[in-house]
């Protein structure tokens, strides 16, 4: 065989390959699908049903945007009170409330997935008589800072209609998905399970179980929708929560300096959505889910240092305008929070959150 | 754009590939047109506005070098001209704010930071030009067509983190018949240099970053006081992160370079392997140890005016090369630190006690992890806390759940002073990865030895064969696995 010949075998090999590999592993992970990515919902509604139902769930395996949809449709009664925000708020649980509550606060939420998940409890004819919108300072992007709504994008549209805003939007996620089929986290999970158990991870849907919280040390779902985080992310060491603290003030400072202003589009979209509420005599609170006092001092010497405040000015003044009514503040000392009650730099413990709920009775009996 | 991104892999290397395919069956020229094309475009992929920086440099550098060569009588002036304004270029984007923040502290002044925006890559497109326009009056670089030098300047493969090229070894290589010529050869020697550096990349240095982002974000705390193993292992975990980011991308750059038919310098070669400070500089960032010693340490006076001297200009060149990778104190102090391993070290060859193989590397080792605090840290303070911990000042401590997993060694460590408490900061399993670490580059062929590449002068490519190609495909597709949301390059931000 010539040397020619010789390369290019060679290189068909190589080429050929590593096409393989990942067609292969982008089987297997469609196949096994440990967060239930590419089940058509089968996932998002059994764990519905085992929080309906009055237990909590291990967050492994679903996406929890379709997962509040499922619920949406099978919850009863319909909760007082309905919670949608971002993981800031996503440890709100009915305990800090009087009456009911549902938290369905999603991952890094945007407007479209507050809208689209406000649209799945309307739909199914389950109005809360109070909604909590947890305001993050993204929330007013006119540019998603993630396509993750697009998973509930039919409810978002659907939203969309019924306040009246004519914008056009797009519904799918296919690259992200398909993205993630050839991603090494996404591959070792999928190993994992195939080790686990190889015939139920190729063959069948994982049966999925209620899980106890007093001996499941994982991140689970309580039945009100509510977070708790796992065992290492309750006990992390001090340090590590300020060096988190420290490292998401970095990530805000960055967004703060190439952060839009709140977009025109979205803020007419918001305002729509308030007065569409206000017509179902449904009362809107805005939450404002406080920083650690490290995250906003480091962000209040830094380049921008009013970035924060500005948000929640404008926040305020939006809601004034609306006559909506504003619990919880950015700032960890208006809103009486100490750098022990937070996981990091944004994620407050349940204590310093429910200090901002607890004048839900009063500011919601306001409108 | 990154090297490991999907757009890059899946996209912007297919494409560039198949215009310059098609271009080059047309004319060597074109094809000089398409890369210079798609490397704009890779440039300006993140901030379009810093690609008039670089073609403004380019094309600014371009005409002071025909104003050296054809003018005798000013050509000193031209030369004066061209080097002050790259340095004036190099200062207000990357030293300006620097130098008010220091001003600023030093005399209690209140000047505003400019907040610019470092753009890619502009250390070393600088000094590629500078040693363009210094070889152009000493007679020894002709000035080539503007394409040419434009595609010299901005060639995508090497543009944003290096090798720093030399004109002498890529513009020659621009005429040559192989240039942008793509066989089945190159492309599969190409693909085996790139998968072998996604790897690196992906599976090692990236997971291994996450080990020293924690043991430093601990330290930089205002009252952090971290224990020696915590220091330690930080240290560690950012000289294999270094080691295996940098190597990767010296190994991607080479590897695009081949395929494109241009010979890219070696940047690198097991520098973990040296046995004095000396030849690790002689394997670390060859090009730009190249670069200083040629255009800095020579034109300071090199070795040629006496000891002292000698001396002198060995930490001024080393200090500046510090200042090199950024605008920090620290870097500054690690430059220097490293001229001060250099003079011992060649204080003691003069001394003539040689010392075994395995104490030379386990005292350049420490001495290069050691210096790797200063490099790794946000600032001085950290620097020293790290320090302090890696000299054993806050004592030796383990997390508490450390005690009951290692057996009875927790209670042997405990009698000999090791104090077990508090949460984990860093954990005890990472030993043994650094273990293996340590044994893994110092025994693993380097990707040059493995595609049996002898000079970039005169490399010797093994054919590679199908079991190769297979295995550089399996490589190639475990590390694309890994690309996940993708991290910059440690060098990109020089």
């Amino acid at each position: 065989m010539t040397h020619r010949g010789s390369a290019l075998n060679a290189l068909a090999a190589l080429l050929g390959t590593a096409a393989c590999l990942l067609l292969l592993i982008a089987g297997l992970n469609y196949r096994v699908d440990p967060a239930a990515i590419f089940d058509n919902g089968f996932a998002a509604r059994e764990n519905a049903t085992i929080l309906t139902s009055g237990q909590s769930a291990a967050l492994t395996h679903v996406d929890d945007r379709r997962l509040h949809v499922e619920v949406a449709q099978l919850i009863s009664p319909t909760p007082d009170t309905l919670i949608l925000g971002s993981s800031r708020t996503m440890l709100a649980n009915t305990q800090m409330v009087s009456g009911t509550l549902y938290n369905a606060s999603v991952s890094s939420a945007t407007l479209p997935d507050i809208l689209g998940l406000a649209e799945a409890f309307v739909a199914a004819g389950k109005k809360p008589r109070t909604l909590v919108l947890g305001a993050d300072t993204w929330l007013l992007s006119d540019t998603p800072i993630n396509q993750r709504w697009r998973a509930i994008g039919e409810e978002y549209g659907a939203m969309q209609a019924r306040i009246g805003d004519q914008t056009k939007r797009r519904t799918t996620d296919k690259f992200s998905r398909a993205k993630t089929l050839i991603s090494l986290p996404y591959t070792l999970e999928s190993l994992a399970e195939l080790r686990a158990d190889p015939m139920t991870a190729l063959f069948a849907s994982a049966p999925l179980a209620a899980v106890d919280p007093a001996r499941w040390d994982g991140p689970l779902k309580r039945a009100d929708g509510s977070l708790r985080y796992g065992v290492d992310v309750r006990n992390r060491a001090p340090q590590l929560v300020q060096v988190a603290a420290l490292t998401d003030a970095q990530q805000i400072i960055t967004e703060a300096l190439v952060a839009e202003e709140p977009g025109l589009a979205s803020a007419d979209r918001l305002s729509r959505f308030a007065r569409y509420l206000e017509s179902e005599d449904v009362t809107l609170v805005l939450l404002l889910p406080p920083f650690n006092p490290l995250t906003y001092r480091a962000v209040a010497e830094s380049a921008r240092p009013n970035y924060l405040r500005e948000r929640e000015q404008y926040y305020r003044q939006w809601a004034g305008n609306l006559g909506v009514p504003v619990v919880g503040s950015y700032d960890p000392d208006r809103a009486g929070c100490s750098a022990e009650e937070f996981y990091d730099g944004v994620h407050a413990r349940p204590s310093c959150l429910a200090r901002q709920l607890v004048s839900l009775g009063e500011t919601g009996g306001r409108r | 754009m990154l090297f490991n991104s999907y757009i890059f892999l899946f996209a912007f290397l297919p494409l560039t590939l198949i215009a310059v395919w098609l271009s080059r069956r047309y004319s060597r020229n074109a094809a000089i047109v398409v890369l210079i094309v798609a490397s704009t475009i890779f440039y300006s992929w993140l901030v379009p506005a810093h690609l008039f920086l670089l073609l403004g440099s380019a094309v600014f550098n371009y005409v002071v070098a025909l104003r050296i060569c054809n003018s005798e009588k000013h050509a000193d002036e031209f030369l004066w001209l061209g080097v002050t304004a790259n340095l004036v270029l190099l200062g207000v984007f990357k030293y300006l704010d620097f130098l008010i923040g220091t001003v600023n502290s030093s005399l209690a002044t209140e000047w505003t930071l400019t907040h610019i925006l470092l753009p890619l890559g502009i250390s070393f497109f600088t000094f590629q030009q500078i040693a363009f326009l210094v070889d152009a009056r000493r007679g020894e670089a002709n000035v080539p067509a503007l394409p040419e030098y434009l595609l010299f300047v901005s060639f995508f493969p090497q543009l944003i983190a290096g090798p720093i090229v030399h004109h002498r070894e890529i513009l020659p290589q621009l005429r040559s018949e192989q240039f942008a010529v793509l066989t089945s050869k190159t492309m599969v020697l190409g693909l085996a240099w790139l998968a072998i550096g996604l790897a690196k990349k992906t599976l090692i240095a990236d997971q291994i970053a996450q080990i020293s982002d924690k043991a430093f974000g601990a330290a930089s705390l205002a009252d952090a006081t971290p224990s020696f193993f915590e220091a330690w292992f930080g240290a560690l975990a950012f000289a294999f992160q270094i080691y295996f980011d940098f190597s990767a991308y010296s190994d991607m750059a080479i590897g695009l370079g081949i395929m494109f038919g241009v010979l890219l310098p070696l940047n690198f070669a097991a520098p973990y392997r040296a046995t004095s400070i000396i030849e690790f500089w002689h394997r670390w960032h060859m090009t730009l140890s190249r670069f200083l010693r040629d255009y800095l340490y020579f034109a300071l006076g090199g070795n040629r005016k006496g000891t002292f001297r000698r001396y002198t200009n060995l930490m001024t060149t080393m200090a500046l090369g510090g200042l090199w990778h950024g605008a920090a104190f620290t870097l500054v102090i690690w430059g220097a630190l490293h001229g001060v391993y250099l003079m011992v070290n060649h204080v003691w060859r003069r001394l003539g006690f040689p010392l075994p193989a395995f104490i030379g590397w386990a005292l350049t080792m420490m001495a290069v992890c050691f210096a790797w605090t200063l490099f790794r840290a946000d600032d001085l303070d950290t620097a020293i806390r790290m320090i302090e911990g890696m000299v054993g000042l806050n004592g030796v401590k383990l997390a508490q759940d450390h005690f009951e997993l290692i057996g009875p060694l927790g209670a042997a460590l405990a009698s000999v002073g090791v104090v077990f408490e508090g949460p984990p900061v860093v954990r005890l399993t990472h030993f043994p990865l650094f273990f293996g670490l340590i044994v893994f580059v110092l025994i693993a062929p380097t990707t040059q030895k493995l595609l049996s590449w002898s000079s970039p002068e005169k490399p010797a490519f093994r054919q590679l064969g199908v079991p190769a190609g297979l295995a550089a495909g399996v490589l190639l597709g475990i590390a694309i696995l890994g690309i996940g949301d993708a991290s910059q390059f440690i060098y990109f931000q020089f």
